[in-house]
Order: structure tokens, then sequence, then C-alpha cells
């Protein structure tokens, strides 16, 4: 018996953890049924969705764009994107993955047209890019301060892939699959992050964290 | 510490960036945008049918106007007739009334 859910609590750890990443359609039924409604016509049954993941959309957008008007445009986007190619989308797969592919693609565009716009726009005796401190509401406190300050440090992509992964809880799978890239890029990427963030962060993590 | 434990708690601790705006109705007003852009845009018979409906009813009002017209135009020139015809009406009369002997 023991032996047994030895062998089970790793199996529970992963479905405790699926659940709580609201994205499968397995929790709620009601989400294929809406699926279904908006895709033979009903446009009105998409505020379900709309209004179920949301947050999350918003959320991962601002993590890699950093700037909340343009990750409430970017989740605007997604939606309306989601809402034109739905057709397409294969019923019975959850909702949530797709529309966060969806939304981190456009903020990655947008970050990219933001880099090249640099390269051509900076000087040398340019200030330093702007940073919102009303950017940041949840930072409530001197940890989280310090944590955002060195993810922020990192090169853009470990940037992203280290955001979705320990700020909105993604899987190596699930960012793979939202980025574009293999599994093995992303793991690549959160390693050399990880030991970067590690130096950053070791006075708060080696002393008091235990 | 190992590395993968460091990252276990920086997960743990991490959590708390996620995005949380002040104003709690801006998930209201994101909703209510998106809603209105995804109402169902016409189709191509669709626009042409909202095109085309005014048009037929302005030609059809402008028909019935040219109708009436024309009637209108037309009965003034059966007036003269009507009177000279009433006029010649008496002439007879009068001939037949009177006799001429």
């Amino acid at each position: 018996m023991l032996d047994c859910a030895a062998v089970l609590e790793p199996f529970a750890v992963a479905m405790i953890s699926r659940a709580a990443s609201d994205s499968r359609p397995v929790d709620d039924p009601l989400e294929l049924r809406v699926i279904d409604a908006v895709k033979n016509g009903d446009e009105g049954q998409y505020a379900y969705l709309v209004s179920k993941y949301m947050r999350r959309v918003v959320s991962i957008a601002w993590g890699i764009v950093r700037n909340p008007d343009d990750a409430e445009d970017l989740a605007q986007e997604a939606f309306v994107k989601a809402f034109r190619t739905i057709g397409r989308f294969q019923s019975g797969e959850p909702f949530g993955p797709w529309i966060y592919r969806i939304v981190t693609n456009l903020s990655l565009d947008l970050l990219k047209h933001r880099q090249r716009f640099k390269h051509e726009e900076v000087r040398e005796d340019a200030p330093a890019p702007r940073r919102d401190r009303a950017d940041l509401p949840a930072l409530t406190n001197e940890l989280a301060r310090r944590i955002d300050a060195a993810i922020e440090s990192l090169p853009a992509m470990q940037r992203v892939v280290a955001r979705l992964h320990l700020v909105e809880q993604f899987s190596h799978t699930e960012i793979a699959s939202m980025t574009g890239v293999s599994e093995g890029t992303v793991r690549s990427h959160l390693s050399l992050a990880r030991s970067k963030l590690r130096q950053q962060l070791a006075d708060l993590y080696e002393d008091s964290h235990d | 510490m190992t590395d993968e434990e460091f990252f276990e708690r920086l997960r743990d601790d991490a959590q708390q960036l996620r995005y949380e705006p002040a104003d709690d109705a801006l998930w209201t007003r994101l909703q209510a945008r998106v809603t209105a852009r995804v109402r169902v845009q016409p189709g191509v018979a669709q626009s042409l049918a909202s095109w085309f409906r005014p048009v037929a009813t302005a030609l059809a009002v402008l028909s019935i106007i040219a109708a009436l017209s024309v009637e209108w135009i037309d009965r003034p020139q059966q007036q003269p007739a009507t009177i000279e015809a009433m006029a010649a009406a008496p002439s007879t009369d009068v001939g037949d009334a009177l006799g001429v002997q």
C-alpha cells in the first residue's frame, strides 16, 4: 500500500498542478460546449472564454512586453485573432494553450519590432529604457522586487522563458509550444537563466531563505 | 542547496510577480472591447443587401412620384376637351329646344 502511494504521489502532484493551470477542458465541460457553440456561429458565447482566460493572457503579455497598455492591446488582439480563426481550432482541445500561444507570439513580435526600432534609433547617450513603476503593481516586497530585477537583467529569450516558467508556472513543453522553439532550447535557456539568477540572488536564497 | 532546489524556491516566490492591475474594472473593460470586436461581421451578401435595400426603396418612391406626376400632368390636358364638349352640347340643345322652322 505504501509502495502504491509512493508511486502515485508524483502523479497526484502532477494532476493537482495541472488542475491549477486552468487549461484543461476536462475540468470544465462548459468550455467544450462554448467552443462548439462559437464555432457554430454563436459569438455571444465567446464572452465565457474571454472572461475565463483574460487575466492570464494579459499577465503573459505583460511579462514579455512589460508595458500595461501594450499588454492590454495584445490581449485584445489575441482574443480577436483566436475568434476569427476558431474554425481551425480542433474541438476537444483545450482553449488555454491555444490562446496562450497566440498572445505569446504577438508579444514576441512586438518585442522584435521594438528591438529593431531600438537598433535604428538608440545612440550611445540615449537614456535607459523606460521602466514604469506603475507596471509593477505586484511588487509589494523586497524579495519580489529583487526577483523581478534579476529576471529583467537576463537576455531577451532567457527572460521570456524564465518568466513563463517561474512567474506563469508553465512547463517546458508548454513553453516550447507557446514560443515555437524546441523543448531542448527551452531547457537550455532555463539552465543559463538559472545560473545567472542564482548568482544575482545568492544573498537571498543562500542565507535567509534556508 | 542544489540548483534544482534553488529554482523550485524561486518559482514559488516568483508567482507573486503575475500582473495584477490596480484597476479591477480593467477586466470588464477589456472583455467589453473584445465582445464588441467579435460581433459577427456581415458577409458579402448581407452587405450588398443592406446597401441595396435603401436604394431599392428610394427607387420605388421615385417611381411612385413619377407615376403620380405623369398622371397629374395628363389631367390638365383632358380638362379643355371636357369644357369644349360641355360648351358644344348646349348649342345643340338650344337649337333642338327652339326648333328652327
